[in-house]
């Protein structure tokens, strides 16, 4: 055993070695992402991987500008960097400088450079878009003859509005020389005289859509006169074109419904169009003829009420006048005069149910009270009858008592009622005396 | 000659003239003209679609255009 190294003193010894390799001190890995974490510091940890094996990685705060995407575990990517000896661990590990997407990687940021850009020169913007004609009749598209989008577009149109033309300019959409060729598609379109351009192609690699990212055709868009739509694979995909178009639509399929209007509902909206215009007119004439008649109506109204006052005017005048005729005041002064006579005769009629009513309520009355005095009458009498049973005059006869009567039957009370030589007869109990008078003499008092 | 206005603008005249005879704004002589104009606009704006299928057209560099397929 000759020489005997702390673990630090070979640990530095490797790093050394590392650090002396060029190669190790600037690599590009491809890899997959692994185990990523952002640490609260602003580092990257993460591991690169692939079938044959792990490599660790750091990414520093510092270099955190040179990551333009947000990374996750799955990501196909290529890391620039060095390789270096972490002594405390022993471990060596990847000190990334700069991460991109494996592939799309280069792509994007040369598609983010040049969004920027564009968009610091104001292509995108709002102040440049030209609306987009709600009944285009003519329809141009610049894509594949061959490709999915022509077919979803025909289908749309042949659905929607089977009168709209469309016109296709055969674009190369992907490779080599294909944004040449869609720049001409626009401007042979422009110049041929379409309503509307849509451009665009179906889904695919960011690679297979890269011509839409191509500063040529974003100008070519831009100058185009006529409103450009653009429909550029799937939802996801934005291109560039899609910045500088007049309008996006996130698949052909979109765009077609953007840009081709529906027949049916036109027809519906010219034949409602129709209906409130004869509706609206026969309206204002129903309104015309309802005020006509309103007018007619009242006219009508004001000259019926005036016919009939002046009806009933005439009748009044009519009907004093005849009443001051002299025919009417003489037959008035008779039925003023029958009405009295009646009235007379009446009060008199009245007058004499209302004599006759009190005479025989008197008689009642009187009838009652004779009834009340006869019986109070025979009452006494009776009693006097008892009372003077006894005092009979003829009884009194018996007891000396005479009466006397002159020749004619009258009983004599006084000596005025004979004379001498006047015949009386003296009634007596058992028959009378005849006897003449002798001699009359006063009693002297 | 007036230039000829697009589907959109005669709707939107059409618009304006079925406002105009729902108002009282207008004469009843002027909704006659309205209705009589309005009609012709949509005679006009059915007119603009030439009702025949049309087959995909295939456009040329030189603007010529053949049936596509």
């Amino acid at each position: 055993m000759n020489d005997i190294y702390s673990v630090g003193q070979i640990n530095r010894y490797i790093k050394g070695m590392f650090n002396e390799d060029i190669l190790l001190r600037n690599v590009h890995i491809r890899g997959e992402v692994s185990n990523c974490k952002y640490h609260s510091s602003g580092h990257i940890y993460f591991s690169l991987k692939d079938t044959s094996g792990t490599l660790s990685c750091i990414m520093f705060a510092g270099n955190r500008r040179n990551l333009q995407f947000p990374m996750k575990n799955g990501d196909r990517v290529i890391c620039g960097g060095t390789i270096d000896v972490y002594e405390r661990g022993g471990s060596y590990q990847l000190y990334a400088r700069d991460i991109r997407l494996e592939g799309a990687g280069l792509l994007y940021e040369r598609f983010i450079a040049l969004r920027d850009e564009l968009k610091e020169m104001g292509m995108f913007d709002k102040t440049y878009k030209k609306p987009i004609p709600k009944y285009a009749m003519k329809v141009g598209v610049v894509t594949a003859p061959e490709g999915a989008a022509i077919r979803d577009i025909q289908n749309i149109s042949h659905r929607r509005n089977p009168y709209v033309q469309l016109y296709l300019y055969p674009a190369r959409v992907q490779g080599e020389g294909a944004k040449t060729s869609i720049v001409r598609g626009i401007r042979v379109l422009d110049d041929f005289g379409v309503d509307v351009i849509i451009i665009g192609r179906g889904g695919g690699s960011l690679e297979d859509l890269w011509a839409f990212n191509e500063r040529e055709v974003a100008e070519a868009v831009f100058a185009c006169s006529t409103p450009v739509v653009s429909a550029v694979g799937h939802e996801t995909d934005v291109t560039i074109a899609d910045y500088v178009a007049d309008l996006r639509a996130p698949t052909p399929s979109a765009a077609a419904e953007l840009c081709i209007f529906d027949y049916e509902k036109f027809r519906e909206k010219t034949e409602r169009y129709a209906a409130s215009l004869t509706g609206g007119t026969a309206r204002r004439i129903e309104r015309s003829k309802g005020r006509a008649e309103a007018i007619l109506s009242s006219f009508r109204n004001i000259t019926a009420r005036r016919v009939i006052a002046a009806r009933g005017n005439i009748r009044f005048y009519g009907v004093r006048l005849e009443a001051l005729s002299p025919k009417n005041r003489i037959n008035d002064r008779r039925r003023t005069l029958a009405d009295t006579e009646i009235r007379i005769s009446e009060i008199m009629r009245e007058r004499i149910r209302a004599n006759r009513e009190r005479s025989r309520q008197t008689e009642e009355k009187m009838k009652n009270s004779e009834h009340r005095l006869l019986d109070a009458v025979t009452r006494r009498q009776l009693m006097l009858i008892e009372r003077f049973k006894g005092l009979n005059p003829l009884d009194r006869l018996r007891q000396g008592y005479s009466y006397v009567t002159d020749e004619e039957g009258r009983a004599v009370k006084n000596i005025k009622s004979v004379h001498r030589g006047s015949a009386v007869t003296i009634h007596v109990t058992d028959g009378q005396i005849r006897a003449l008078v002798r001699e009359l003499e006063e009693r002297k008092n | 000659m007036k230039k000829e206005m697009t589907i959109e603008e005669s709707f939107a005249r059409l618009d304006e003239m079925v406002r105009a005879l729902e108002s009282d704004e207008v004469s009843l002589e002027e909704s006659f003209k309205l209705y009589e104009e309005g009609m012709k606009l949509l005679k006009d704006v059915n007119g603009r679609i030439d009702e025949v299928e049309k087959k995909i057209r295939r456009i040329e560099e030189d603007g010529s255009t053949e049936e596509f397929e």
